[in-house]
């Protein structure tokens, strides 16, 4: 495993060493794309981007904007969408996930194999890997036996051993658990608490608590049930779209993604009703113990609000790194 | 000309969880909340004392209490989709059980917000699916007497609030998707599918005359209908959170509401404004209820995420 840090120092990511094509050199090429098209733009001439439709088809063809129809435009507004994002990701030294784009952008892309397959060609056309879009699959990592940990100021804790998934025996390390806010995401939540009794008992020494970092009901609470500026029209959404808008103002991010309202929220189904009672009637004979009154007041408060809320809700183009800063930070210094 | 009203008393702790409903009667007013007890608080004594406690009234925590205008029936629903029916005892004072819906009409999901009609005779409730049923509660069978339907079969909006008009006449539930529906409850029709909100609706009541349908919900706006021909006769706007409860005053004058970030307005029906923001709070309110009027000034309290029972009180300076 790798170890890499931004210039800033302010973020750690982890990945495997692969024979990467320099940063520089895919920057380069996704400009001279869009140089083209300004180009384009310039002489008043049809937009166009040169694309393998598919990774069996062997001559590259065009995509056109506003092109033959509806669907061509789309489909150059998905690739330009991209071409964007992997360009604003390589800059900044970021990394973005197919997932989050979909999320991000779910009524452009529609589905999530659209984005899949469009990244997947994206790089071909490029002639890279796909991670040399700094643009990977998930952030899901599997962690298994010995870890270590390297901290900026070049100390190491660990290293933390075991032969479960993670096993929470290290005590420098705090662990936190980042859940959906809905009944799955509290039944992971119960699932670890419970397990980390069962260690405890089996080798009667005390196990670092497994502490919830989110989602919780407070965190819809502040950023969801406000009426903001979106739901009563205000001076600022008559502006012209380049324009930035307030919340935009203050940050350096110029991503054309952070313009897009948040959308995975969504109404409890009937199934989520079902679970999260079926939860409450467990939790229900676990008296004394705060972490089963947390879990059960957070489904009662979902059920009362009526939503839940994926962790791509949280981040801001795909980045949860701003988020993750705060929240750890608060949560360490509370403790 | 904005209205005056005083904290006179808070009740501080009076659940060991949030509070998410609460029921009044001319002297008592119940509270619920996410533990299994319900709390009857003596509204006719100043310190608002604890009257009585049912203990393990919802296993899982109940979600919605109401009453009967008449003051002698309550119901509550439970986290775990059980109905209860509560008897007042006139003699004692004392609420004691009237018995629960059960049998294959009630099933997880088949319950989430009621009312009662005036005399407690039936309980009207939402559903998952959108449904609205109607429950004969003064029967000893406790037979469901009426089911609406608010999409086709079985795929309608989760009905998240329901009112019953003090004649009888109407019944009003608010969904999730927004809608709005008014129903005859003589010809057991539809009469009006209102929309305009467009966001989840949280709360719907029926004005005491029954002319107007109060609705709100996520939009933070207050939108008033008349029965009569389901227009939209106005808009309340000022709350800037999700409102989460709405109660009419006795005379229809003034209209209550509760939002998420702990406020509470009285509204002036007639000059459509607000006329009294208070905030104890800024934790959610899940519920405002005024308090029947009882020769006193007006009162009206509030409850939610902070645990506490506040009781306001007009100030009757002039």
């Amino acid at each position: 495993m790798d170890r890499n840090r931004t210039r800033d120092g302010r973020q750690v990511i982890i990945r495997p060493v692969t024979a990467a094509a320099p940063a520089g050199t895919v920057i380069s090429r996704i400009e001279s794309i869009l140089e083209d098209i300004l180009d384009c733009l310039a002489e008043g001439r049809e937009l166009s981007i040169d694309f393998v439709l598919n990774r069996s088809g062997n001559s590259p063809q065009k995509v056109h904007f506003p092109g033959r129809n509806a669907l061509e435009a789309t489909k150059f507004a998905r690739i330009l969408l991209i071409l964007q994002l992997a360009h604003d990701a390589l800059v900044t030294g970021t990394v973005l996930t197919k997932r989050h784009i979909f999320y991000q952008h779910q009524g452009l892309f529609s589905k999530q194999r659209t984005v899949d397959e469009l990244v997947d060609n994206l790089a071909f056309a490029l002639n890279v890997q796909r991670d040399d879009l700094n643009i990977v699959a998930s952030s899901k990592g599997v962690f298994s036996g010995p870890l270590r940990i390297y901290l900026h100021d070049d100390t190491v804790i660990g290293p933390a051993t075991g032969n479960a998934l993670v096993r929470f025996n290290c005590p420098q390390v705090p662990v936190f658990v980042l859940a959906d806010y809905d009944p799955d995401g509290i039944n992971i939540l119960r699932h670890y608490r419970l397990r980390s009794d069962i260690a405890s008992r089996e080798t009667n020494k005390a196990t670092p608590e497994i502490r919830w970092l989110g989602i919780k009901s407070q965190d819809l609470l502040e950023r969801e049930t406000r009426i903001d500026s979106l739901a009563t029209p205000t001076p600022i959404d008559l502006q012209p779209p380049n324009s930035q808008s307030s919340e935009q103002s203050g940050s350096s991010r110029t991503s054309i993604s952070s313009t897009e309202c948040r959308e995975p929220i969504s109404a409890l189904s009937v199934r989520d009703r079902k679970l999260a009672a079926g939860m409450l009637d467990k939790l229900k004979d676990i008296v004394d113990d705060p972490d089963a009154l947390e879990l059960q007041h957070e489904l009662q408060v979902m059920l009362m609000m009526g939503i839940k809320a994926e962790i791509q809700w949280l981040d801001e183009a795909g980045n949860l790194t701003e988020w993750l800063e705060s929240k750890l930070k608060q949560m360490l210094l509370a403790s | 000309m904005s209205k005056q009203y005083l904290t006179t008393h808070t009740v501080d702790d009076a659940h060991i969880t949030d509070i998410f409903s609460l029921a009044a009667t001319p002297r008592t007013l119940i509270s619920a909340s996410g533990s299994s007890t319900l709390h009857v608080h003596d509204t006719s004594d100043p310190s608002f004392p604890l009257r009585q406690s049912i203990p393990d009234a919802h296993k899982l925590g109940c979600h919605h209490v109401c009453t009967s205008r008449n003051g002698l029936y309550a119901a509550s629903a439970g986290f775990g989709g059980e109905v209860k029916i509560w008897e007042l005892n006139k003699e004692t004072g004392d609420w004691s059980s009237g018995g629960e819906i059960t049998g294959p009409t009630v099933k997880p999901g088949e319950v989430w917000a009621i009312a009662l009609s005036e005399d407690g005779g039936y309980l009207a409730s939402t559903t998952n699916d959108g449904r609205i049923n109607v429950w004969d509660v003064a029967d000893q069978s406790k037979a469901k007497i009426r089911e609406y339907e608010t999409g086709s079969a079985g795929s309608g909006s989760f009905g998240m609030c329901v009112d019953l008009s003090r004649d009888g006449k109407f019944t009003a539930s608010g969904h999730q998707n927004g809608s709005v529906y008014v129903f005859n409850n003589d010809t057991g029709r539809i009469l009006y599918s209102l929309s305009g909100l467009a966001k989840p609706v949280r709360a719907v009541a029926i004005s005491p005359a029954g002319s107007r349908v109060a609705a709100a919900g996520d939009a933070g706006i207050i939108a008033i209908y008349d029965t009569k021909h389901g227009e939209h006769v106005g808009n309340l706007t000022g709350h800037s959170s999700w409102i989460t409860s709405l109660d009419w005053s006795d005379t229809g004058e003034y209209l209550l509401s509760g939002s998420m970030d702990g406020k509470v307005k009285v509204w002036s029906i007639e000059r459509g404004v607000c006329v009294a923001t208070h905030s104890e709070t800024d934790k959610a309110l899940w519920a405002v209820r005024w308090l029947p009027k009882t020769g006193r000034s007006e009162m009206f309290c509030t409850a939610g995420a902070n645990r506490s029972i506040s009781f306001y009180r007009e100030a009757t300076g002039s």
